[in-house]
């Protein structure tokens, strides 16, 4: 297997595979800075190029485009709050607000150094476990989705601690407008007034486009001026003090690869709520949860990290099942059967070099992603510096034109409106978001797994404490919801341990 | 809200390019001007709507053709693949309903699969019995029910047995698809019991379900199963097709079920209605001899499908024996 | 400014806006066959509860004072924007609508330039030229980006397409 490894690599030494490692990278990089459009985008646009060239040097291309969607995001979301993909969403929590404060350089170089070694953490999980990938996915079915997103759904809620009431009520608002359309479980349409575009439900990304980049645009308008505070702020900004940030907080990069790995392996939750789930993780467990949201550079570090581990390892559903774990993936799995190659066990026996040498173009390319945000933080930095009259107008057009071009529905661009109005209620009334995207993702999640669990048991709820993953992950749950309760305990037996009579 | 009616100005863009390139000064990617004989098709390129999203069953066998289909033509110009994805696939039905009947938008329709999206959507958009039938994509999809290889039910037999204490629980997609359909009414055909898990949410997400032992047994069909199949983590009982194509099972002959077979996928091609009978031959000749060339057949042989073409008359036929067994079936369907 | 418990009206409105809403979904969800409606309604139901316990926050009584310490400290802190008028904040809330409303209307192909130049123009009360430049290459960039690259035919509006 070790040589299988290697001559993957070796594989992409070679100048014309290189050649289009770099070029998927560059797409990858606009594509996903843009929003609306992405990976998937990307790869379906890719795929009449790839038919001339061997699947090695195809797998390559794709593997470059897969890596360099996430820095894309990351820059429009830090610069712009403006997700370039969907989880990138969870990068504007805290880079925007650095951007603002002129240390634009900064976040985007912390998003940089923490997607590269989120890769590279990604990638070698990925390369550990893939021989045995098969098993450990067929672990995990219905109960363990519907726990996981549960799961998911409490660890994020109380990381809104200081504003929790607040973000249970946006929460639960999220999960309304999620059972908005077909109801795939039972037939029949919910909610939807009979507009035909809402069969579909409200539409992820038009939704987050709104959220953030429509609604920080509206924010600008108010507020007049730039999106950075001070140009002094923003002239002395500088990659390596990202760098040096992502270095100083190797835990919390560790922490989100981690996540982002294990998640991803399951085709379970998304990269959406990974991101938000790294996010939530590294707040609750910093000593100041209340500097997040307000520009704390873990909370770039945390998610970008999550997000590029996930993606690596997105991978093992796709290629062992076939099971795509997201759009981008479905693009990509198509792209593999264009080429002659079947996902599933045989693939890892007959394409091993192919696939190590995509997982090593990823890799690749998200490195090198990084390198290229790094290098140019400088000139993207200034970006902040334009005035409002000028940038919004120019936002909302990128904004609203990606938005329809997902699917070529006028309708997008309604929703992303509205939603734009709803974000900027909830920035000036103070309820915070992340909480809505959270739910809006795993909304249908939690109904169709419980639904399917309950059928599998046979109408009982014997099924989750017959099935060892399962007994865990409610374990967790239990544990997550008594953690408050354990803190403020052990707060007060340490005021007590304060000796009577001491000044206090 | 308002319906907005997208569909409608597809007819006139043509109309519209001339003026954005008069607006713009720079050229449009595609002219329109003079009417368009037989003699000149195509002149320009034409394009395919695929009703559903990148990376989907429809969509590969869109992409593995359509270059292929472009050698054939008279004159030489690209087919460009479009994916209209929303509402299940009646956007991209809609648009290629509404668009001009010059031979220069066609698409692949999932029959009956659309039959019954058509249902449960209750959309008025589109009649599906007046599209011009040009083709179909290869021989339709065979369905054959499956149990994972883990499963202690060895045989066809084994698993009526089992119907005969408590149902089988059969892992589905949603009521508006195909799988749903098969599970239904060859579970009802067959004499077994059923229990559907509904809400899964692909191809492959629902048979992996019965791999993994959420679900008892999975009615699928054979490109799907493939891969599952040959990894040795799926077992076929019995098959729907009249003759199984898997040798050593019941098939639709043996166990007396004649109308078994019409349970099929059917990737049809179409165009709007009214195309002139000339275009229609060109572009169905075309197609047939792609399915035939020697790249397309390669490909299918290592997908394990086959891409038998079929001439327009045929495929009304088939698009007819489907609608026919569709209303038959229908309120059993809707019955939950 | 009336009050009601100690906080000015206004205070409520955001909550009882969200409640309205909750309203209108649970009446909807009703209609539906009970396996159909059981998630919505239940989530519909959580959500009065707790936006009762929201509304139950702003006001300035003993209750609603433990409800803010337990669920909600930083409620006291600041709220965005809340030092700009109002006719500012509605006016930055239009202009977005007023764009999807053109872009509907007549399309990007239109509604991109027009809106670029009024927003440069008006807002920004920048010299003339330099908006007509900026937008024309905003509506190139775009054109370029979706309508060439992508081949994406850009939405021609709903005006045109009557025609």
């Amino acid at each position: 297997m070790l040589e299988m490894w290697l001559s993957g690599f070796q594989g992409l030494l070679h100048v014309d595979v290189f050649l289009f490692v770099i070029l998927g990278m560059a797409i990858g990089l606009i594509f996903g800075a843009i929003p609306g459009l992405g990976g998937s985008t990307a790869i379906a646009l890719l795929m009449p190029l790839t038919y001339s060239l061997e699947p090695f040097t195809a797998l390559a291309l794709a593997g470059g485009v897969m890596g360099s969607v996430p820095m894309g995001g990351s820059i429009t979301s830090i610069l712009l709050n403006t997700p370039g993909t969907a989880p990138n969403a969870a990068t504007c929590l805290d880079g925007h607000p650095l951007a603002q404060q002129g240390k634009a350089g900064l976040a985007i170089g912390a998003a940089g150094s923490a997607n590269a070694i989120g890769a590279i953490i990604g990638t070698i999980s990925v390369l550990a476990v893939l021989p045995i990938a098969n098993d450990v996915v067929l672990l995990f079915g219905p109960p363990e989705f519907f726990l996981m997103s549960v799961f998911a759904l409490i660890v994020v809620a109380t990381a809104t601690r200081g504003k929790m009431l607040r973000g249970l009520v946006t929460g639960a608002f999220g999960l309304m407008i999620a059972y908005i359309g077909y109801n795939d479980i039972a037939g029949g349409e919910r909610f939807t007034y009979n507009i035909e575009y809402l069969w579909d439900g409200i539409h992820l990304v038009p939704a987050l486009i709104g959220l953030f980049a429509v609604a920080q645009m509206i924010h600008l308008m108010v507020k007049g001026g730039s999106v950075a505070g001070s140009a002094s702020a923003v002239k002395i900004t500088k990659m390596t003090a990202g760098l040096f940030e992502t270095f100083k907080h190797l835990g919390t990069v560790l922490r989100g690869s981690l996540i982002g790995t294990t998640v991803g392996a399951i085709p379970g939750l998304g990269g959406t709520v990974v991101a938000f789930l790294s996010y939530s993780v590294t707040a609750q467990a910093s000593k100041n949860p209340e500097s997040f949201g307000k520009g704390n550079v873990q909370g770039v570090i945390a998610p970008e990290a999550a997000i590029c581990a996930h993606d690596c390892s997105a991978l093992i559903p796709t290629l062992t099942f076939g099971i795509p774990a997201g759009a981008e993936m479905a693009v990509f799995l198509g792209l593999l059967i264009i080429h002659g190659m079947q996902p599933g066990p045989l693939m890892l026996r007959d394409h091993q070099v192919e696939i190590y040498g995509l997982i090593w173009a990823l890799t690749a390319s998200c490195v090198f992603a990084s390198f290229v945000g790094l290098a140019f933080v400088r000139v993207l930095a200034k970006i902040t510096l334009i005035d409002s009259s000028i940038l919004v107008p120019l936002v909302l057009s990128t904004a609203f034109a990606g938005s329809y071009a997902i699917d070529m529905s006028i309708e997008n661009v309604v929703v992303t409106g509205v939603f734009g109005v709803l974000g900027y209620l909830m920035m000036r009334y103070d309820y915070p978001r992340l909480m809505i995207v959270v739910a809006l993702v795993l909304g249908g999640n939690i109904e169709r797994n419980l639904h399917q669990s309950m059928l599998m048991g046979e109408g009982g709820w014997s099924i989750f404490f017959s099935r060892s993953i399962s007994i865990f992950l409610m374990l967790s749950i239990v544990a997550v919801l008594a953690l408050p309760l354990f803190r403020a305990l052990f707060r007060q037996l340490k005021l007590r341990a304060v000796p009577v009579g001491s000044d206090s | 809200m308002q319906r907005l009616d997208v569909e409608r100005e597809m007819t006139k863009w043509t109309r519209r390019e001339v003026m954005v390139s008069a607006a713009v000064a720079a050229p449009a990617v595609f002219t329109s001007r003079g009417a368009h004989s037989a003699a000149a098709f195509p002149a320009k390129n034409i394009q395919f709507v695929i009703p559903y999203a990148p990376g989907g069953g429809f969509d590969i066998y869109v992409r593995v053709v359509t270059p292929v289909m472009e050698k054939y033509l008279p004159n030489k110009v690209s087919i460009v693949p479009l994916n209209v994805a929303s509402g299940a696939g009646s956007r991209g039905v809609t648009q290629l309903y509404r668009s001009r009947p010059d031979g220069y938008t066609i698409g692949i329709l999932n029959i009956p699969g659309m039959f019954i999206l058509q249902q449960q959507q209750g959309s008025t958009a589109y009649d599906l019995n007046r599209f011009t039938w040009i083709g179909a994509m290869g021989e339709a999809e065979r369905y054959f029910i499956n149990v994972g290889a883990m499963s202690p039910i060895k045989t066809f037999a084994e698993l009526k047995a089992l119907s005969a204490k408590r149902p089988i629980k059969f892992s589905v997609t949603g009521p508006e698809g195909t799988a749903y359909m098969a599970t239904k009414i060859g579970a009802q055909l067959l004499g077994l019991k059923a229990q559907l898990i509904t809400g899964y949410k692909g191809s492959a997400d629902y048979v992996i379900a019965a791999v993994r032992g959420d679900s008892d047994a999975v009615v699928a069909a054979v490109p799907t199963t493939l891969r599952f199949r040959r990894g040795g983590q799926l077992r076929p009982l019995i098959s729907f097709e009249p003759h199984s194509s898997i040798p050593g099972l019941p098939d639709a002959a043996s166990v007396g079920q004649p109308e078994l077979e019409n349970i099929a996928v059917e990737r049809l091609v179409a165009a709007p209605p009214g195309v002139p009978a000339d275009i229609v031959n060109i572009l169905s000749t075309a197609l047939g001899k792609a399915l035939v060339d020697p790249v397309v057949v390669k490909w299918a042989k290592e997908n394990d499908v086959v891409m038998k073409p079929k001439t327009p008359q045929e495929t009304v036929a088939i698009v007819t024996t489907q609608k026919a067994f569709f209303e038959k079936w229908k309120t059993a369907l809707s019955a939950s | 400014m009336k009050r009601l418990f100690g906080t000015p009206l206004t205070d409520y409105l955001p909550a009882l806006g969200l409640l309205v809403l909750t309203i209108i979904y649970l009446v909807t969800g009703y209609q539906y066959a009970p396996q159909a409606r059981v998630f919505p309604v239940t989530v519909a139901w959580i959500a009065i509860v707790l936006i009762g316990l929201d509304v139950l926050s702003r006001t300035k009584t003993a209750a609603g004072a433990v409800v803010t310490r337990w669920l909600n400290p930083s409620a006291a802190s600041h709220k965005a924007d809340e030092q700009f008028p109002l006719r500012k904040q509605l006016i930055a809330v239009l202009w977005p609508l007023c764009f999807v409303a053109l872009i509907v209307l007549i399309g990007f192909l239109y509604a991109v330039p027009i809106y670029v130049m009024a927003s440069m123009y008006f807002r920004g009360r920048l010299n003339l030229l330099l908006c007509a430049v900026v937008s024309a290459a905003a509506t190139l960039s775009i054109w370029l980006l979706f309508a060439q690259l992508l081949e994406l035919e850009l939405y021609p509006g709903v005006l045109f397409s009557e025609l």
